[in-house]
């Protein structure tokens, strides 16, 4: 049942934030600036923008978006391979 | 005296069996026109759903495969070595008849042995072909050509159904994530709650899967960190598949992770459900598909969710040009979108996207490394109209048409109106 529910908040958030709006590149949707959404990408180009292009897709658990981190890799910063 | 009757039994069952198991190259048990394949395991299902429509045509072809790792058939290929069974992977099996059903698992068949001459006419990889992703492949000998065909994307997985209460309730993995509990072992990389080895589910470091996800998280399919025994390092796709579901009541289902090629995983959404995933770099996390009950691979093709190769097909060449066995170069051609000599009864598209791959004509983004940096790619023929009313619970806004009259500036294909 815990699934189903954060499936059904994350569905109702992704069709909330759907397409992010019409921000420019590298610019942010029009979900207002007191949100601090973080911004999509209209008409990506690399690799990065693409990954962060806008789009109506659902995504996952908003608790795991930028700038979560596992405490392991503080800021991103991985430790390296045995 | 009791013992002695048992073995006789076991014996003459064994005899039974051996006597049942035709040769490959038997025209009457086994079929005409063989065309035998190292194949990758995820490709199984298609080979299956493919092999089926070949026994059909006026001229039947048929399909012999043994499946593996990508790196085991790419050394294979690359090194002309005689067509190998995998024992562990079940050995050598073959497309028996027009009336088999693909989704049953097909007889098998003893191939001509090791140094008899008998080479693989096709070689299935699902990673890039090359020594960095299988260091200890042979270099790539001119005789053979590699053609790249559809897009098949990888999964996280957990136990418990899509859209089920039971299993796992997670949903989304990190790269970071996945990066420390594959790279430093799941006891090392303080990420609940998957920090239990007995529960990690990967596979050997020749498979695909495995290369292509850990290109995507920097852990090389050599350095992830499982458990050694066949368990833990599972030899078959649909294994993984098995193994990932049977924790779904156990009490340890939330502590399990295994990783699956997105066609095993498509067929097993009703006992495992798969993670969003966000990238290195990336923001959110997404699925393959635009839903975690969809089946678009809308995220694959645009570029959201970047864990994906392509499948590779391997074909000794005849010296004027296409593979060595023309049956071979059908198959191939029937797979990638070309144009077929003898135009098939059936859509050959239909197959791949049936088998949860996504044709080449209907991405949006390509890449030229495993784990590689996505760019935007418009394909010569697009099909993505098509693939979009193709796929389970699919539908396009895409414009219908018989001619390309009616599609502007566009082309119709497929049915469908394209950009071009």
């Amino acid at each position: 049942m815990t699934r189903l529910i954060r499936w059904g908040v994350m569905l109702a958030a992704a069709a909330t934030l759907a397409a992010c709006g019409n921000g420019t590149k590298g610019g942010g949707g029009d979900m207002g600036a007191d949100m601090a959404q973080p911004a999509c990408v209209q008409n990506p180009t690399t690799g990065v923008e693409l990954l962060n292009a806008c789009t109506t897709a659902q995504s996952g658990d908003p608790a795991k978006d930028a700038p979560y981190f596992p405490s392991l890799a503080p800021g991103g910063t991985l430790p390296p391979l045995p | 005296m009791r013992v002695g009757i048992v073995v006789s039994t076991l014996l003459a069952a064994a005899g039974i069996a051996r006597a049942q198991t035709p040769n490959c190259e038997d025209d009457a048990a086994v079929g005409p026109n063989r065309v035998y394949i190292q194949a990758a395991d995820t490709q199984v299902p298609l080979l299956k759903a493919l092999g089926v429509k070949l026994r059909a045509q006026a001229t039947p072809i048929t399909i012999i495969y043994t499946p593996n790792g990508s790196c085991s058939n790419i050394s294979y290929l690359y090194g002309n070595a005689d067509f190998t069974p995998n024992a562990t992977g079940g050995g050598t099996f073959y497309i028996p008849s027009a009336s088999f059903d693909p989704k049953t698992t097909p007889p098998t068949c003893t191939p001509p042995a090791a140094g008899s001459g008998k080479k693989a006419d096709l070689g299935i990889s699902i990673v890039f072909p090359d020594n960095v992703d299988c260091p200890t492949a042979p270099a790539k000998p001119s005789t053979v050509a590699v053609t790249p065909g559809p897009v098949q994307a990888m999964v996280f997985a957990v136990p418990g159904g899509v859209g089920t209460s039971t299993g796992s309730t997670q949903t989304t993995i990190t790269a970071e994530e996945a990066y420390l509990v594959a790279g430093l072992g799941p006891m090392n990389a303080m990420v609940a709650p998957w920090s239990d080895p007995q529960y990690f589910y990967g596979r050997p470091a020749s498979k695909g899967t495995q290369i292509s996800i850990g290109g995507n998280i920097g852990v090389p399919a050599s350095k992830w960190q499982l458990m050694m025994d066949p368990q833990h390092q599972i030899d078959q796709s649909s294994a993984v598949a098995t193994a990932i579901a049977a924790q779904a009541s156990t009490g340890n289902a939330e502590k399990t992770l295994g990783i699956l090629g997105a066609e095993v995983y498509d067929p097993a959404r009703a006992m495992i459900h798969s993670l969003a995933f966000r990238a290195f770099k990336q923001q959110k996390s997404y699925w393959p598909d635009s839903a975690p009950t969809a089946f678009d691979k809308r995220n694959v093709r645009d570029g959201h969710y970047p864990i994906w190769s392509f499948v590779q097909y391997l074909a000794p060449q005849a010296a004027g040009g296409g593979a060595l066995n023309p049956n071979a170069q059908t198959i191939i051609d029937m797979l990638v979108g070309n144009t077929v000599t003898t135009t098939p009864a059936f859509e050959p598209l239909d197959l791949v996207i049936s088998a949860g791959l996504v044709p080449a004509c209907a991405m949006k983004v390509t890449r030229s490394a495993e784990g590689g940096d996505l760019a935007p790619m418009t394909p010569a023929q697009p099909c993505g109209c098509y693939y979009e009313s193709k796929v389970p619970m699919g539908s396009t806004m895409c414009t219908a048409c018989t001619d390309s009259s009616t599609c502007g500036a566009g082309m119709c294909r497929h049915g469908y109106c394209e950009a071009k």
